[in-house]
């Protein structure tokens, strides 16, 4: 099966010591600020809500349990950034958090591509958020759709073992989506596996053309802004 | 030949029981496993009632208790479905607050290595100790998280990813659910009491529940007699709030709706709801919302097991797929322990006592979570 990528992109923030709400808030606002629009939400992660888990402890042994606050709570859950990301984007289908490195990644692929067997026409919305550990926390999203109608920057396709060498494995799942997407960016194929978990490859497309933000971080593809 | 996905092996720790006749055995008294405990008292936590596991001790390492939850229940679901070590074999966790006791040591000023913290830490150990070299999997979607991994491996069964599957959830106890539910007051200081008129929040609980999901017609050519089939699994979304469920119920009830076509059946073959049932005003309530739109004035008889088990997170719903199973195989529905006064403005039929249910084909096993996640696993009589 193939999927098309009808529009990606990855940031980074400095926002990395506020907290994981802050993050969650700041991806969700990304992703609709870039009219991000899917119909399921696939999310990988390593460390969504890892940083939340600690200061939220640390806080309540500085308080006393029995003065805790519990507002940070929410955010110890590794799927609090995705709920965020949904609800921003009125996602009312599925919505999964994988957890891990890279095969979190493959994980996602793989959801989504089943999604969109199962519901042709829909979009499947695939985002990679890690944070912890890192200077910035960073965010690589890619929204994939079967609809032939739909401009396409790139395609995805899921298959057995590659003839071709991958990128090293061990790479968070952002890190390892935001590689794909500037090889895709940039007019090049890019490969995403492991033995174990599977392999997807992206292709490159030339149905429009790379986009750049103003602020120099890159915006692959878009269906309703070609031409900007 | 058949593409029917099935369940061949079962392994379990629960407050109730380490293995499935004794959790059965208990569930069907009426018992809860709901103990008051003192190390939590002299932390001042401000609730002190909780469902542990007693007894269970493996490598006295308590940042590696979950890990070693996972390794026992998985080593038991093999060993049940007499199924070893195979280069296709994959495993599939769900998991909320993943190993959170080394969290809470990172807090204390512990190095945190988060690939031993996360969640996926669970998959990965279950695979190095069984040697299981198929896809890893970890789903770290709250309190549905069982359900998730469920419905995946069932799917990586059906299309041939995997010649089999270990998959279910796994929660250790975690100090930091343990505090953040009791300050944002969805807990009870006494018992959960799911559906009763007084029920005044959920309880803490911790377990590892593992099944072991395989294609019928393999199970049937290795000689296996299958236990239950996976009928299917429905998801939505609520997109509505951070923890509160839609008060309608409208999410759930979608979520339900996908599960019976998933399955490929009416809402009048389901013969229980095993149901998310929290114990908590607002959760329950939609919940019966839910189910009175997608099932109507056929509601079947509904249960939930966290009165008995408390909330065990992310490892709920793969109890519940469990206490599932056995509800099939013995055409008997267990009963919603601690119900003193049933809600009735939920309209609901509760299994207050253990009930024959002679021709019980299908059940509805519900997890909801925050984030506003909705899911709903149908299995079925083998």
């Amino acid at each position: 099966m193939t999927a098309r990528v009808v529009r990606a992109g990855h940031w980074t923030s400095s926002q990395v010591d506020s907290g994981d709400g802050a993050v969650a808030r700041w991806a969700a606002g990304t992703l609709a600020g870039d009219r991000f629009q899917a119909d399921a939400l696939l999310l990988a992660t390593l460390d969504s809500g890892a940083r939340e888990s600690i200061g939220f402890w640390r806080s309540s042994r500085e308080t006393g349990f029995p003065y805790a606050n519990p507002r940070p709570f929410p955010w110890t859950l590794s799927n609090s950034s995705t709920g965020r990301i949904a609800q921003a984007l009125g996602i009312r289908g599925p919505t999964y958090t994988l957890v891990g490195r890279s095969e979190a990644l493959i994980g996602a692929l793989g959801h989504a591509m089943d999604e969109l067997e199962t519901r042709p026409g829909s979009r499947a919305l695939v985002v990679a958020l890690d944070g912890l550990g890192m200077q910035v926390s960073q965010l690589a999203a890619m929204c994939l759709s079967t609809d032939p109608a739909s401009y396409a920057v790139g395609s995805v396709v899921a298959r057995g073992r590659p003839d071709a060498p991958a990128d090293p494995d061990g790479g968070t799942a952002s890190q390892t989506l935001a590689a794909a997407l500037d090889r895709l960016a940039g007019g090049k194929e890019a490969l995403v596996g492991s033995d174990r978990d599977g392999w997807f490859s992206f292709t490159p497309s030339s149905e429009i053309p790379t986009l750049v933000r103003e602020d120099g971080e890159p915006l692959v593809g878009s269906d309703d802004i070609v031409g900007v | 030949m058949t593409d029917r996905v099935v369940v061949t092996g079962m392994g379990l720790r629960t407050p109730l029981g380490s293995d499935l006749e004794t959790l059965w055995a208990r569930l069907l008294s009426g018992e809860s496993a709901s103990q008051h405990w003192p190390d939590l008292a002299a932390e001042n936590f401000p609730i002190a009632s909780a469902c542990r596991l007693q007894d269970f001790e493996v490598s006295g390492d308590p940042t590696r208790r979950g890990r070693d939850l996972a390794v026992a229940a998985a080593r038991d679901a093999l060993t049940d479905s007499d199924l070893d070590g195979d280069d296709r074999i994959g495993v599939f966790v769900g998991t909320t607050m993943g190993e959170s006791a080394a969290f809470e040591a990172a807090a204390d000023g512990a190095e945190l290595r988060i690939d031993e913290a996360a969640g996926s830490v669970f998959a990965a150990e279950v695979a190095r100790d069984r040697g299981l070299a198929g896809p890893l999997r970890t789903y770290g979607t709250a309190c549905a998280a069982g359900n998730y991994a469920l419905g995946a491996a069932a799917t990586a069964v059906r299309k041939g990813t995997v010649t089999a599957a270990v998959s279910g959830g796994v929660e250790p106890f975690s100090k930091i659910a343990m505090l953040g539910f009791a300050r944002s007051r969805a807990m009870s200081g006494d018992l959960c009491r799911p559906f009763d008129r007084a029920r005044a929040g959920m309880q803490l609980g911790e377990a590892a529940a593992l099944l072991v999901l395989e294609r019928e017609d393999q199970a049937l050519a290795r000689g296996r007699d299958p236990l239950a089939v996976v009928g299917g699994l429905g998801l939505s979304g609520d997109a509505f709030h951070p923890t509160a469920p839609r008060e309608d119920g409208s999410g759930m009830a979608a979520a339900m709706r996908a599960g019976l076509a998933a399955a490929g059946i009416g809402p009048s073959e389901v013969g229980w709801v095993c149901a998310h049932g929290t114990g908590t005003l607002r959760s329950d309530a939609a919940e019966a919302r839910a189910l009175h739109t997608v099932f109507g004035d056929q509601t079947p008889p509904v249960a939930s097991v966290k009165g008995a088990l408390g909330h065990s997170l992310g490892a709920a719903t793969a109890v519940q797929a469990v206490v599932a199973v056995q509800a099939l195989r013995t055409r008997t529905l267990p009963p919603n322990a601690n119900l003193v006064e049933p809600d009735d403005s939920l309209m609901l039929d509760v299994v207050i006592e253990p009930r024959p249910a002679p021709e019980l084909r299908w059940i509805m096993s519900c997890g909801y979570a925050f984030g506003g996640l909705n899911s709903a696993l149908v299995l079925g009589r083998a």
